[in-house]
């Protein structure tokens, strides 16, 4: 059974959530990010529940093909990102998709956990420059725009399927890791994400349920420069975390389906 | 077995190699008995010969009862300058007679005597081909494992360092000389090498390229796990980080067991510079990797499926610049990457009278005739030459960059940016599957050993460099747990 | 030739077959304005002179375009979007579809094919007037937000006689055009744009800082806008009580002519009073029955 260390593990499991939050279409609110921090809380004493209790077989297998569902959805959700962003051939880059998450499935489950700590850094890096970026044009006043909080709870309930790769990690791993593992993916899914909601919904501003890629919408507001935008890296990264994250899904799933205790 | 007839076994040694021109057989007389003196023609020194083993027999005097007293007479009481080794099977003989021994076989013997005087023509020690260090030393690796291993010797003279002669090709019989510090290497490792060298399913082992793959996880792997250097310097550093190294008779490129791949943006010269312009040069290098791989796809991307990329400015250059080409972007791209790989490899192959020639028509051709007739377009040119340049800052990557640009190429031109995406996630996560005997080659930065990425972001001082020597064996995955 | 050979073959001619068909950047044209009158549409392509025009649907833009200029359009250029109607219906399309970025100037005139054809402003003409304070900077994101979000009128650039001034816009049209003090005055509510100089028959002065603050807040259904905040102003002519006097008239032209008279929300309003609630109709009801006081201090600046 691989074991993974505590970096790699949180970089599993953030950037699985981060990908589905790249593609997520809905609009950024104040209200919308503290739904989500709640979310997270309410995920997080579901998570310590199913670590400490003994789940049966087939409860695991489920929890496996649910893993598997939750790889499909996440390349159908970028195929969804990439027709509204009118990226080239959506369909073409689908099929693509698939084929690299096969190749990558390959590969041992030790090079899915490195890699994503290797786009942790990176992630972690754009994320520190984005707020820089923005500096200029976000108006801290759409802070106090009306916005759902259940919804903002619901939509991030919608984009947990990190819960189904996370969950057999912990399980899996000693628990002193498995505690920074958990503390890690606290961090990174409640508090920076909603911090980037907050972020989008200073740029962003009253365009709320519009354009299908809010992530991007911030983006378009805020190049780094006249001659630099980041909307290509950002897309990059988003196609390259769902690959990621589908792939280390699937490969988790057969560890658990295979493991038996 | 060498039969005590000094007739017979010169006989079967003679049938065995099919009397060759080059075998030279010298009849002599030692205190009586009859005995005969083989060696292999433009492998040994006459001179040598003649002062260090005929000169020493034919002062023996005495009788003897038969050849083996003879020969034991010789082993004990006759000082020689040079390594005595006794053979008693044909072999073993064989083997040494075309390694450059002289033997020596006595009539009533059952065993020769095989002297190591080498005198083969051999390359005297130069500047490495490759490698090339500004501050460092000018000595580089030759094709004798023995010079080699005096190289090695006169940097580290420590007790512990030791050296192990292993034979590899079953036709070839190549000498192989595996190299470590006693204190830094853990004994599986050894023994796995040890298991892999002597189990080498080669006829001959005619370079370093023949032993790495089976060595490596995958011969198929498009970056290398096990380094190779020419320099005995570098061999050295490398060693004193807990590797193994690897002496090929026949070739200077020793294989150095593992290898990280961030090791191969680091040169020895780092170490001659202050920390400052050593981070710099880093850096530099990372960002060399990345346009020589990505600009030529990156640029494709955004000049097919991504110009809101770009800004007006920019766009409108690109676009006048673009307009007077006669194919596709794509097809431009590819043709002027072949273009520049044919010359390359002709400037290579060529002789060096010639090799001037390549560079004029290369030049003339690409640079300018094609610029100008409108085959290809300057932007095109510009990106292909930046990238392939930036590529020559990495030569470790030379291999890998070659077919990865193309295939970034083809990959951006059809899915853009995605697909872009899609091939650099699929890189980077072979690069992290990479591992050799239990090193990940993304070690340290994956997986992170924070200690240990001081050397990867920078170039830290000796002064704290000292105080926490890097050890390679500290990023082996342990069997438990991934690292 | 054994099946898995064939399929690579065929990968690659597949590839190859996809490099010689796409249009690349020889074949595209990167407007970077468009004109929208009615079915009509006027393009201006970035390093040509003239303009290509189109009779068809505004929404069909790039395909029909694109066969008028003979060239693959490539929208993510256009820096100006000149309007002679409702941006209602164009603006949602055009933001969705990605055929203008939300950071494009948008201009309201009576003909805007007509005006891309003799004298069209640039956006650099437009940010100028933004930067001198003679209006408030209006793009594509906040023309629409402030029709989706705010009380569903919203403000474009439209070109006045001596540069730029507002004009509004709802739901069902033309609302009306704000004077060039209202402009100035949301200009300086807006607090980014400082140094201007205005003058009148009485005094002459320029804005060296402006750092104004609005509140709102809800009594009820009733709104209460107070202005205050401090103007360092350098005087050419007259004294500091006639500047004053200047910039209180033209904060009180502001509010009064978008907010009270229309019942516009460009600064915000809602979300300072945190009135959510109200949906846009009743929003824009409550904006139109509005209190407002402005309370400025300035001082002599250098």
């Amino acid at each position: 059974m691989p074991q993974i260390s505590v970096t790699q593990g949180i970089a599993l499991a953030v950037l699985c959530r981060l990908a589905a939050f790249l593609t997520d279409p809905c609009g950024y609110t104040a209200p919308f990010a503290l739904g989500t921090f709640l979310a997270v809380c309410s995920q997080l004493l579901l998570v310590l529940l199913l670590c400490k209790i003994r789940l049966p077989q087939f409860l695991r297998i489920l929890s496996g093909a649910a893993a598997v569902v939750w790889a499909g959805v996440l390349c159908l959700r970028l195929h969804r990102l990439l027709c509204v962003l009118h990226a080239p051939v959506p369909l073409v880059t689908l099929g693509l998709l698939l084929v690299t998450v096969c190749l990558m499935l390959r590969h041992p489950f030790a090079a899915a956990a490195r890699t994503a700590a290797v786009f942790l850094m990176l992630s972690a890096a754009a994320l520190i420059l984005l707020p820089v970026s923005t500096v200029g044009t976000a108006e801290p006043v759409y802070l106090h725009m009306h916005g759902d909080l259940f919804g903002g709870f619901l939509c991030a309930w919608a984009i947990s399927g990190d819960l189904f790769l996370l969950v057999p990690l912990l399980r899996r791993t000693k628990t002193p890791d498995a505690r920074r593992i958990l503390t890690g993916w606290s961090i990174g899914c409640g508090l920076v994400i909603p911090a980037v909601i907050l972020l989008g919904t200073m740029q962003n501003g009253r365009l709320l349920g519009f354009g299908g890629a809010p992530f991007f919408m911030l983006l378009a507001r805020t190049p780094l420069s006249d001659a630099l935008r980041t909307d290509g890296f950002w897309l990059l990264l988003a196609v390259s975390l769902t690959a990621l994250s589908a792939a280390a899904l699937v490969q988790n799933a057969f560890i658990e389906m295979r493991d038996r205790e | 077995m060498v039969s005590g007839d000094l007739n017979i076994t010169l006989n079967a040694i003679s049938a065995q190699t099919g009397n060759p021109a080059d075998l030279v057989t010298l009849r002599l007389t030692v205190c009586g008995i009859s005995c005969a003196l083989l060696t292999c023609e433009g492998m040994v020194s006459a001179a040598q010969t003649a002062e260090q083993i005929l000169e020493p027999l034919r002062q023996i005097t005495g009788s003897f009862s038969g050849g083996t007293a003879l020969i034991r007479h010789i082993r004990q009481n006759v000082p020689f300058a040079c390594d005595i080794q006794e053979a008693s099977r044909l072999s073993d003989v064989i083997r040494l007679l075309f390694s450059g021994f002289a033997i020596l076989a006595v009539d009533g013997a059952g065993q020769v005597l095989c002297f190591g005087i080498q005198g083969y023509a051999v390359r005297g020690i130069s500047e490495p081909s490759g490698e090339l260090n500004i501050y460092g030393a000018k000595e580089g690796f030759t094709e004798p494992v023995r010079t080699n291993i005096s190289l090695i010797r006169r940097r580290m003279r420590s007790p512990l360092m030791r050296f192990e002669m292993h034979r590899a090709g079953t036709v070839s019989q190549t000498e192989l000389c595996i190299c470590w510090l006693d204190d830094r290497i853990p004994p599986d490792l050894l023994d796995e090498i040890r298991r892999k060298l002597d189990s080498l399913p080669l006829e001959t082992v005619l370079s370093s390229g023949y032993v790495r793959p089976f060595l490596e996880q995958s011969d198929t792997a498009l970056v290398h796990s096990i380094g190779t250097t020419e320099r005995p310097d570098v061999f050295c550093a490398k060693i004193l980080e807990g590797r193994v190294g690897i002496l090929i008779d026949g070739t200077p490129f020793a294989l150095v067991i593992p290898q990280l791949f961030c090791e191969t943006f680091q040169t020895l010269d780092d170490y001659n510079y202050p920390p400052a312009y050593a981070t710099l040069l880093r850096w530099l290098k990372y960002a060399a990797a990345l346009i020589s791989l990505l600009l030529p796809g990156a640029y494709l991307a955004v000049a097919l499926h991504h110009p809101e990329l770009l800004n007006e400015t920019l766009l409108r250059l690109l676009t006048d610049s673009e307009q007077q080409g006669a194919f596709s972007i794509a097809a431009e791209m590819l043709g002027i990457l072949f273009m520049y790989e044919t010359v390359r490899e002709a400037g290579l192959r060529l002789p060096k009278a010639v090799g001037g020639a390549v560079s004029l028509i290369g030049g003339l051709l690409i640079g300018d005739a094609a610029v100008q007739s409108g085959l290809v377009s300057t932007p095109v040119l510009t990106v292909t030459a930046l990238s392939v340049t930036a590529g020559f800052i990495i030569p470790a990557h030379h291999p890998a960059l070659t077919v990865l640009r193309p295939a970034f190429v083809l990959i951006a031109a059809v899915a853009g940016i995605p697909g872009i995406a899609l091939l650099l996630m699929l890189l980077i996560s072979h690069i992290c599957g990479l591992e050799v005997m239990g090193y990940p080659s993304a070690a340290p930065v994956s997986p992170l050993i924070p200690a240990h990425l001081r050397e990867i972001f920078g170039r830290i001082g000796f002064t704290r460099l000292s105080q926490g020597n890097f050890r390679v064996s500290e990023v082996r995955r342990k069997p438990e747990q991934e690292g | 030739m054994t099946c898995k050979k064939l399929r690579r073959y065929i990968f690659v001619i597949l590839c190859i077959l996809f490099l010689t068909g796409c249009a690349d950047i020889r074949n595209r044209a990167s407007p970077d304005a468009l004109a929208v009158s009615g079915n009509l549409l006027a393009v201006h392509i970035s390093g040509q002179d003239g303009t290509v025009t189109a009779e068809c649907d505004p929404l069909q833009f790039p395909d029909a375009v694109s066969a008028a200029a003979g060239a693959k359009i490539s929208a993510g250029h256009i820096s100006v979007l000149m309007l002679s109607e409702d941006p209602a219906r164009i603006l949602p399309a055009y933001l969705q579809n990605g055929w203008i970025a939300p950071t494009a100037q948008v201009i309201s005139a009576a003909d805007a094919v007509a005006l891309l054809n003799s004298d069209p402003p640039s956006a650099e003409d437009i940010r100028a007037a933004a930067d001198t304070g003679q209006i408030p900077p209006r793009t594509a994101d906040t023309v629409l937000g402030d029709l989706l979000g705010g009380s569903g009128v919203t403000a474009l650039t439209a070109p006045a006689e001596n540069g730029f001034r507002l004009d509004l816009w709802d739901d069902a049209g033309f609302c009306g055009a704000l004077p060039e003090s209202a402009c100035r005055g949301l200009a300086l509510l807006c607090g980014r744009y400082c140094t201007f100089t205005a003058a009148d028959a009485d005094c002459c002065f320029t804005v060296d800082h402006a750092k104004p603050e609005i509140h709102a807040e809800m009594y009820g259904d009733i709104l209460q806008i107070s202005v205050s905040g401090t103007f360092r102003c350098g005087m050419r002519r007259g004294s500091l009580s006639d500047a004053e006097r200047l910039l209180s008239t033209m904060l009180t032209a502001a509010l009064s002519e978008s907010v009270t008279k229309h019942g516009a929300d460009l600064l915000q309003l809602r979300e300072r009073a945190g009135a959510g609630r109200y949906s846009r109709t009743a929003w824009r009801s409550v904006l139109q029955s509005a209190a407002f006081s402005t309370d400025i201090t300035v001082t002599a600046g250098g």
